[in-house]
């Protein structure tokens, strides 16, 4: 049974078709890209299948039930959502940026453990735990942010674009975290991405998306060894 | 008849203050709530000319149109900074400190006492019934103003300043200096909304400062939008029908007494619901 | 130092009023200029149950504060929350709360008339009290407790309790909530509540001082924005300082130039800070422009 499964998803803004007929899921543990052009829709199927846009055709099925996503249900379905670019609370404290994530969770007493064990993870959120997030910089926020995203404990992160604006070094940084969520929590992660070099060392399996429609899927190698990607790229496809 | 022409004069008087309110929020953007102010510069400058100093009209006219010209220059400076929600606050504070400026400044303006017995233009003696020539001079103005708006406004002149209004930093790109533009456009609806002050200041022959409040600016901004912002026919059409729509309240009756609230409680509902309905007005093609 | 003083007493006030605007603008980001009647409102009400039913000022003050929420939810639901759902600009919600405004004011002037209303805690007149050599009437003390007090208790519900951190969460970034699965609607209504609680109770507190008139509702929500401006909007802390400064100045406005000035200098004292320091003295969020 895949976690996530969407088939023949489409989405559509007015008369605009941007994404069809789309068929994706992602197995539990499993490392999975979303990569293609700019405009392909790929942030647009990530956005869908979590509920924050609607999608106008297809079904998607978590944990096997059928359900119309909902950012709530997605939470409490054990799905993990870390949108574009401005992905924290400025003027929180780190550990409140954290606590945030884990609000639907009633009992306070779960939370405060499951925020010992994040910040375990990562000891240098832990060390500044009440500063404000303010001045933080880009790399640290793409870190806040992932971190926040565990505060649930979920069985799947969704990440749309996480080394946007960062420098290679960061986005090192920032995908090596990722690949080790993924190996010690057993969390499965769809990453939408651009940035191909590095994130192809850490995926498992891959989506190419020109012009809302899949040209190819598999695992990494058979995309890596494929000609697909450089004709996507270079917009002879689509 | 009599009663006509007064409401004639009155739609007249108000359709010009609206054309320059217009101009300046309908066509360019910027949605100021102190044209009310400017009217009573006008107003107040002009009947001080005619009452204090007994110069001609035309005279007059030109006082009336200056010093609100001026004040527009001046208002532009600290005004054309601001952007969106906090243009519209500070316009609204323009307002406050005009009608405080009326009020306190006894030497210039006698005060809350106001004036009175402001003379009107000589042309109006010609006829026995004063009314009609009045309002043909009227109707003269709001003509030329409409052609000279008209004009400006198909000009390339004009294309900028609609450029200007749908995005300033693009225009500003292209190599236009935005803010001169914007600043003759407010000043031009200055004069234009001054000039009727001084008519309306010569028609009812007694103006004190509570006539130029805010409520006047709030009045002339829903004329405007309720006609239809970047409609010089809309200016007109949302003019004459809130100086209609208060005489139809009087016919229904309503007692004296609650008389003015009603009217105002009907302004706040017509407000609300173009807002709510159709924010473009009547004739209008902007949107804010 | 009495001006000072008078200055900071009705300054709380202010603040008190800045602060609920600043709450609810953080979380639904356009201004409603009806935020100043409605309290205005509750402050008649207030008046109301004093005078025909004898109930002592801080229940009735209560009461008011009551009826002034469910004003401001009628509003909210029945006319706000349409307009956004419906895409409207924050300017056209600008105006049609400005439509509101001219509606409760007039519907207030029929009911009440155009009179001013005092207001005071007591029907006795009660001697002032000496604070190093300072006056302070009992009416003033009242003031400047109460806002103290609502301050106090705003400040640690926002900070210490979950739910006020999620209201700091949604005027910080709204659409991040979203994601993180919060009922965002649901909170934004408490802030609506909390906020115009507020403010019908500044406002009742203020009208110790200055009475009740209809007009009350335009220059209150204009002080309460100017305050909320000055300390930068999003700001609670700001709001304060804004308010007191808002109160020090007028006062001082008063003394020096005559009671006439007195809007004039706080509309000089606006425009000066939307020119020069347009994010306010504690910058959190820039003042969101339409265009």
């Amino acid at each position: 049974m895949n976690l996530l499964e969407a088939q023949q998803l489409s989405v559509s803004y007015g008369q605009n078709k941007v994404v069809h007929e789309v068929n994706f899921h992602v197995k539990d543990g499993e490392i999975v890209i979303l990569m293609g052009p700019n405009g392909a829709g790929k942030s647009t199927v990530l956005r869908a299948l979590f509920g924050l846009v609607p999608h106008t055709h297809g079904e998607v099925e978590l944990n096997g039930k059928r359900l119309h996503p909902r950012p709530h249900k997605m939470v409490e379905g054990g799905v993990s959502f870390v949108p574009q670019g401005n992905t924290i609370f400025s003027n929180m404290s780190i550990e409140e940026n954290l606590l945030m994530g884990a609000f639907h969770e009633e009992e306070q007493l779960k939370v405060e453990e499951r925020l010992e064990e994040v910040f375990q993870f990562f000891p240098m959120l832990a060390r500044k735990r009440q500063q404000s997030a303010f001045a933080m910089s880009g790399g640290e926020r793409q870190i806040l942010a992932l971190a926040r995203a565990l505060m649930t404990s979920p069985r799947l992160l969704m990440l749309d674009e996480p080394s946007i604006g960062l420098a290679p070094k960061i986005v090192q940084e920032v995908f090596d975290k990722i690949k080790e969520i993924n190996q010690v929590f057993g969390t499965a992660v769809v990453v939408v991405e651009h940035n191909l070099k590095t994130l192809l060392q850490i995926a498992h399996r891959g989506y190419i998306l020109v012009a809302g429609k899949i040209m190819l899927e598999g695992p990494v190698e058979k995309l890596r060894d494929s000609d697909v990607l450089e004709k996507a790229f270079f917009g002879e496809l689509g | 008849m009599d009663y006509l022409l007064h409401i004639a004069i009155l739609s007249s008087i108000y359709s010009l203050a609206v054309l320059g309110q217009n101009y300046a929020s309908g066509y360019t953007g910027l949605i100021s709530i102190n044209h009310g102010a400017f009217m009573g510069i006008g107003a107040y400058a002009g009947a001080i000319l005619l009452k204090w100093y007994g110069v001609p009209f035309p005279v007059a006219f030109l006082a009336a149109g200056a010093a609100t010209g001026l004040a527009a220059w001046l208002l532009s400076f600290p005004l054309l900074k601001l952007k969106g929600d906090s243009f519209v606050l500070v316009s609204f504070g323009f307002s406050f400190i005009a009608f405080n400026l009326f009020l306190n400044w006894r030497g210039l303006t006698n005060g809350a006492l106001g004036l009175k017995a402001i003379p009107g233009p000589e042309l109006v003696n010609l006829l026995d019934n004063t009314k009609i020539i009045f309002l043909a001079i009227l109707l003269a103005l709001i003509l030329i103003t409409l052609w000279g708006l008209h004009k400006i406004l198909q000009s390339s002149y004009g294309v900028v300043i609609r450029a200007t209004r749908e995005n300033q930093k693009v225009t500003q790109i292209a190599g236009h200096c935005t803010d001169s533009y914007r600043r003759s456009v407010f000043v031009l609806s200055g004069v234009i909304t001054g000039i009727a002050g001084l008519f309306l200041a010569s028609y009812i022959s007694t103006i004190d400062p509570t006539l130029f409040n805010y409520h006047l600016s709030v009045l002339l901004l829903i004329m405007a939008i309720l006609g239809g912002l970047a409609s010089l026919k809309g200016s007109i059409a949302g003019a004459t029908l809130l100086i209609v729509l208060p005489e139809l309240l009087r016919f229904l009756g309503l007692p004296n007494s609650i008389l003015a609230e009603s009217q105002q409680i009907s302004y706040g509902l017509i407000l609300i619901l173009l807002m709510y309905y159709r924010p473009v007005g009547l004739f209008g093609t902007y949107k804010i | 130092m009495q001006i000072i003083l008078n200055g900071l007493i009705v300054g709380s006030a202010y603040a008190l009023m800045g602060i609920g605007f600043s709450l609810i603008y953080s979380t639904v980001r356009y201004f409603n200029l009806a935020y100043g009647m409605v309290a205005v409102i509750g402050a008649y009400v207030a008046y109301t149950l004093m005078n025909s039913w004898s109930l002592n000022y801080v229940i009735a003050m209560l009461a008011g504060a009551l009826v002034a929420v469910l004003i401001g939810m009628l509003s909210s639901s029945i006319l706000f929350k349409p307009m956004v759902r419906r895409g409207g600009s924050s300017l056209v919600i600008l105006v049609a709360s400005f439509g509101l405004l001219i509606i409760l004011q007039n519907i207030s002037a029929l009911i009440w008339q155009n009179t001013t209303r005092a207001l005071s805690i007591s029907d006795r007149i009660l001697p002032g009290y000496n604070l190093f050599g300072l006056i302070i009437t009992p009416n003033q003390l009242m003031i400047g407790a109460v806002a103290l007090l609502m301050m106090l208790i705003l400040e640690l519900f926002l900070k210490k309790t979950r739910y006020g951190m999620a209201i700091r969460a949604i005027g910080d970034n709204q659409e991040l909530t979203k994601v993180l699965g919060l009922k965002t609607e649901q909170i934004i209504l408490a802030v609506y509540v909390i906020g115009t609680f507020i403010s019908a109770i500044s406002a009742t507190l203020i009208a110790l001082e200055i009475g009740i008139r209809p007009t009350h509702g335009v220059t209150l929500v204009i002080k309460a924005i100017i305050a909320a401006i000055i300390g930068g909007l999003g700001s609670i802390r700001g709001a304060l300082l804004g308010g007191l400064l808002l109160g020090v100045a007028e006062n001082l406005g008063i003394y020096f130039l005559g009671g006439q000035w007195q809007d004039t200098v706080a509309f000089t004292l606006l425009a000066v800070f939307l020119l020069v320091r347009p994010e306010g003295l504690f910058a959190k969020k820039r003042l969101v422009s339409v265009n």
